[in-house]
C-alpha cells in the first residue's frame, strides 16, 4: 500500500467521529434550549373535515403531538398518550405528510388520544412549527409554545418537562 | 442485598480485566514469560465468571420482582409471565447493555480458552480482550448503572413493558442480535493482535473463520427474528421497513457477509489478506457504530432508547478509540502484508474480490442513507427524509450486479483463468430460464411491474437455477457441488425472488360491512356473520366472525379487538389463514356511525418465504462451519 493512501484510513474514522460530535453538541443545545414561540398563524382541515386555525386554541393549555400512520414510532408512543388522554389531557394531533385513509384507519384500529387532529397533508403548519419528523411533541400555553420534544415522549420525559403544566 | 451483590460482581469484573489489560502492558513485550500470561488469563477467567454470576443474580431478582431495583420497577410488571419478566431486562437501554458485555464477556472468554497459550499473538489477544470489555463495563457501571435502586420505599408493583413489545419473537430477538454483534469481536481482537504482533505468520484465517460464521448466523437469525416480529405485532404486512436502526443493523451485516467470503479467499488461495483484515475489523467496529447510533438518540427509531446526548458522547468516544487503535494498526502495519498469491483475473478470487467492493459499495450507500438527513438538518438547516424509494434505487443494480458476480464466481475456478466460452454456455440455460420467468410475470401482471421488481425477480429465479443447474449436474453425473456454498445461495436466491414476488402481488381490501352483509367480487365473496362480546379477566373481546369464499373455498375468520382494562389500551388481534403461497389477514376496524364495522383484508405472497430462505442462508452457513475442526 503507498504510504500516503494508508492515512485514510486515520482520516475517515476521525472526521466521522468528528461529524457526530457536532451533532450530539448541536442536539444537546437543541434540547436544552427553553422556547417561547408564538404559534404560527395556519388554517387547516381537521380529519373529520372540520376547519381549525390557531385562533380556536389561542387559549388554554394543549399538547400537540406530531403523527402519522407510517411513523412506527408513534404506534409505540400511543399507549402512553392513550394514559394522558384518560388523565385529562387534551392533546391536538398534527396528522403530518399523511393519506387521510390511512390517518383515520389508524386512529379508528387503535383509538384516538387527541380532541381533534389536523390534517396537514403538505406539513405546511408543520414546516412553520419546525417539525423534524414524527413524533414530536410541543406545548402550547396561550398560544404561545414552551416546550418540545423530538422523539417518543414516554413517561420520563412527561415527569421532566411537561407535568408541570399540568 | 443480592442487588448490591450484583453490582460489586460488576465492578470487580471490571477491576480484573483492568488488572489483566495492565499486567501485560507492564510486561517486558520481548520475553514471553509465561507465568504473567497465566496470571493475566487467570484474572480474565475470573471476570468473566463474576460477570455471568452477576447477570444471572440479576435476572433472579427481575424473576423475584425485586422493585426496589429502579431499572426492574420501570420495566417489568409482577402480573407479567415469568419469560417476560427475563426479557425485561433487555427491554430498555441498561440491561441490554448488561446482556451485550455478557455476551461479549462470553465470546471472548470461550475464544481465549482455546487458543494456544504458547502463541505469540496470545498476550496481545488477552491485551485486546480485556481493553475492549474494560471500556464497555465503564460504561455499563459509569454512565448507565442497571443497579439504582428506589429506597427506603419501593414501589409495589412495576411499570411494565409495553404490550407491543410483549412478544415472543421479542424477548429472542435481541439475545440473537447481540450474539451476532458482539461476536465479530473474536475475529476483531485477533486481527489486532495479529496486526500487533507484526511477524505475519501464515495460517491466521483458519484460526477465526468458524467464529466468524457462526456469528454470522447468530447475526442473520436475530435480524431475521426483528423483522418477523415487525410483521406479526405491527402488523401492517411489512417485513422491512428501511428504519435507521434496521439499517445499522444491516451495515455489519453487509460487511460480514463480504468478511466471510473474504476469508475464504484467504484460507483457500492466499489472496486479499488486506481485504480480509480490514473487513474483520469493520464488522466490529460497524457493530460498535449501531450501538451508538440506537443508544445515544440522535435518530429517532421505535428502536431508540431514551435520549441522553451525554451517554452517546461517551458512547462515540469508546467507538473512536477503539476504531483508531485498530484502523491505525492496520494503516500502519499493513504495509508489511504479502498475499502468498496474486490475483489471477477472471479467476475464481477475482470474482470474489469484485465481490467485496460491492459489498463495501453497499455498506456505503446504507450509511449514506443513515447519515445523510442529518447533514441536511445540521449543515443546511433542511429536513430530508430518505426512505424506502432511495434503498430500493440504489440496491436493485447493486443486487444486479452481485448476481452476476455470484453466477461467475461459481463457474470460474480457483487461481485459473476463466474459459469464456465455457463459462457462458454453462450460464446460458439459467438466463434463458430466468428471462423467460420474469417475462411470464411481466405479461401475468399486465405489464405492470416495476424495473426495480422486475432486476429483484430475475436476479432471484438466475441465482436459484444456476444452483438448482448444479444440484441437477452432481445427481446426474457425480459433478462436484459446494454444499454449503449452493444452499446458503439458494437461500440468498429465494430471498431475492420472495420479496420481489411479494412486492409484485400482494394486494389489500378495505371493506366496510353490517353483520349478515356481504361483499361479493369477481374473485371472492366475504361475509359477516356474527359478532360476539366477551369478557376475559383482564380484558374484553369482541369477536366477529367472517366466511371468505375463494377459488370454491371457504374459509373462516374471527379476527378481534381487544380492550384492556388497566392501560385502556385497545388492540386487534388479527387473524391470519397461512398456505403455502400467502397469508390472508383480517384485521378488524372500528364501528362506524351506521353501525357497520370496518375491516382490513391483506393477501401476502410469499412472505413466509423470505424468513424460509433466511434460515436457508443459515444453514449453509452451519454445513460449513461443520465440515470445519
Amino acid at each position: 500500500m503507498k504510504s500516503k493512501i494508508r492515512y485514510i484510513f486515520l482520516l475517515v474514522p476521525i472526521s466521522i467521529i468528528v461529524f457526530f460530535a457536532y451533532v450530539i453538541s448541536q442536539s444537546q443545545n437543541e434540547a436544552s434550549q427553553p422556547l417561547n414561540l408564538e404559534l404560527p398563524e395556519f388554517q387547516l382541515q381537521t380529519l373529520d373535515d372540520k376547519t381549525l386555525s390557531e385562533k380556536d386554541i389561542s387559549s388554554g393549555t394543549y399538547l400537540i403531538n406530531v403523527w402519522a400512520s407510517w411513523c412506527i414510532t408513534c404506534r409505540v408512543e400511543h399507549p402512553f398518550l392513550i394514559d394522558l388522554k384518560d388523565k385529562g389531557v387534551p392533546i391536538i394531533g398534527l396528522n403530518y405528510k399523511d393519506n387521510k385513509d390511512d390517518a383515520i384507519n389508524w386512529l379508528k384500529n387503535f383509538k384516538s388520544p387527541y380532541e381533534i387532529s389536523i390534517h396537514d397533508f403538505y406539513g405546511t403548519l408543520a414546516l412553520d412549527l419546525g417539525v423534524t419528523g414524527a413524533p414530536e411533541t410541543y406545548l402550547l400555553k396561550d398560544g404561545i409554545i414552551v416546550r418540545r420534544h423530538i422523539g417518543e415522549l414516554n413517561i420520563e420525559k412527561w415527569r421532566q418537562d411537561f407535568a408541570e403544566f399540568f | 442485598m443480592i442487588p448490591e451483590i450484583s453490582h460489586l460482581l460488576t465492578i470487580l469484573a471490571a477491576g480484573l480485566f483492568l488488572f489483566s489489560f495492565l499486567v501485560i502492558l507492564s510486561s517486558n513485550a520481548l520475553s514471553s514469560n509465561d507465568s504473567i500470561i497465566r496470571l493475566s488469563l487467570n484474572c480474565f477467567n475470573a471476570a468473566t465468571i463474576f460477570l455471568i454470576s452477576a447477570f444471572i443474580l440479576y435476572v433472579y431478582l427481575a424473576v423475584m420482582d425485586d422493585f426496589s431495583v429502579k431499572y426492574i420497577a420501570m420495566h417489568s410488571n409482577s402480573d407479567l409471565p415469568i419469560f417476560y419478566k427475563i426479557s425485561s431486562i433487555w427491554s430498555s437501554h441498561e440491561g441490554s447493555m448488561f446482556l451485550w458485555i455478557l455476551f461479549l464477556s462470553i465470546w471472548l472468554w470461550l475464544f481465549v480458552n482455546r487458543l494456544d497459550t504458547q502463541s505469540n499473538l496470545f498476550r496481545y489477544v488477552i491485551f485486546f480482550s480485556a481493553m475492549v470489555l474494560l471500556f464497555f463495563l465503564l460504561f455499563l457501571l459509569v454512565t448507565s448503572s442497571p443497579f439504582e435502586r428506589i429506597l427506603p420505599l419501593a414501589p409495589i408493583n412495576g411499570g411494565d413493558i409495553n404490550p407491543v413489545l410483549q412478544d415472543p419473537a421479542l424477548v429472542i430477538h435481541p439475545p440473537m442480535l447481540y450474539l451476532g454483534y458482539v461476536g465479530f469481536a473474536v475475529p476483531f481482537v485477533y486481527i489486532c493482535a495479529y496486526l500487533a504482533d507484526g511477524e505475519f505468520r501464515q495460517g491466521w484465517e483458519t484460526i477465526i473463520q468458524k467464529w466468524s460464521l457462526y456469528a454470522w448466523a447468530f447475526l442473520t437469525l436475530g435480524i431475521g427474528l426483528g423483522s418477523w416480529w415487525a410483521y406479526y405485532e405491527l402488523g401492517w404486512g411489512g417485513y422491512w421497513f428501511w428504519d435507521p436502526v434496521e439499517n445499522v443493523a444491516l451495515m455489519p451485516w453487509l460487511a460480514a457477509t463480504a468478511f466471510t467470503h473474504s476469508i475464504h479467499a484467504s484460507t483457500k488461495s492466499g489472496v486479499l489478506k488486506s481485504w480480509t483484515l480490514f473487513l474483520g475489523l469493520s464488522v466490529f467496529i460497524l457493530s460498535l457504530f449501531g450501538a451508538f447510533i440506537v443508544r445515544s438518540g440522535i435518530i429517532d427509531s421505535v428502536h431508540s432508547f431514551a435520549n441522553d446526548p451525554q451517554r452517546g458522547l461517551t458512547l462515540l468516544l469508546i467507538t473512536g478509540v477503539i476504531a483508531l487503535i485498530s484502523f491505525g494498526l492496520f494503516s500502519f502495519r499493513s504495509t508489511k502484508i504479502v498475499n502468498s498469491r496474486l490475483v489471477v483475473s477472471g479467476s475464481k478470487e477475482s470474482f470474489l474480490s469484485l465481490n467485496n467492493i460491492l459489498m463495501i459499495t453497499s455498506v456505503f450507500s446504507v450509511f449514506l442513507g443513515v447519515i445523510y438527513p442529518l447533514i441536511t438538518q445540521y449543515f443546511y438547516s433542511t429536513k430530508v427524509s430518505i426512505g424506502p424509494p432511495y434503498y430500493n434505487t440504489i440496491f436493485a443494480p447493486l443486487i444486479f450486479i452481485a448476481a452476476c458476480f455470484i453466477a461467475l464466481s461459481v463457474e470460474s475456478k480457483w487461481q485459473r483463468k476463466w474459459k469464456v466460452t465455457e463459462t457462458l454456455s454453462k450460464l446460458g440455460i439459467p438466463i434463458l430460464i430466468s428471462c423467460f420467468l420474469t417475462f411470464i410475470v411481466q405479461s401475468l401482471h399486465q405489464y405492470s411491474v416495476s424495473l426495480i421488481q422486475m432486476i429483484g425477480l430475475f436476479s432471484g429465479i438466475f441465482i436459484i437455477s444456476i444452483y438448482a443447474f448444479k444440484l441437477l449436474m452432481n445427481s446426474v453425473n457425480r459433478e462436484f457441488i459446494n454444499w454449503s456454498s449452493a444452499v446458503s445461495h439458494l437461500g440468498f436466491g429465494l430471498l431475492l425472488f420472495s420479496i420481489a414476488g411479494n412486492s409484485i402481488f400482494s394486494y389489500e381490501k378495505n371493506l366496510k360491512l353490517n353483520v349478515n352483509e356481504e361483499y361479493i367480487s369477481e374473485e371472492l365473496e366475504i361475509s359477516f356473520d356474527d359478532l360476539s362480546l366477551q369478557d376475559e379477566s383482564n380484558h374484553q373481546r369482541i369477536i366477529a366472525q367472517i366466511n371468505m369464499k375463494i377459488h370454491d373455498k371457504v374459509i373462516s375468520f374471527s379476527p378481534e379487538k381487544r380492550k384492556y382494562f388497566t392501560r385502556g389500551q385497545v388492540t386487534s388481534e388479527t387473524d391470519i389463514e397461512a398456505t403455502f403461497l400467502r397469508d390472508i389477514y383480517i384485521n378488524i376496524g372500528e364501528q362506524l356511525d351506521d353501525g357497520s364495522w370496518t375491516f382490513r383484508v391483506q393477501f401476502n405472497y410469499l412472505i413466509k418465504w423470505i424468513w424460509f430462505s433466511v434460515l436457508l442462508m443459515i444453514l449453509g452457513i452451519l454445513i460449513r462451519s461443520r465440515a470445519m475442526v
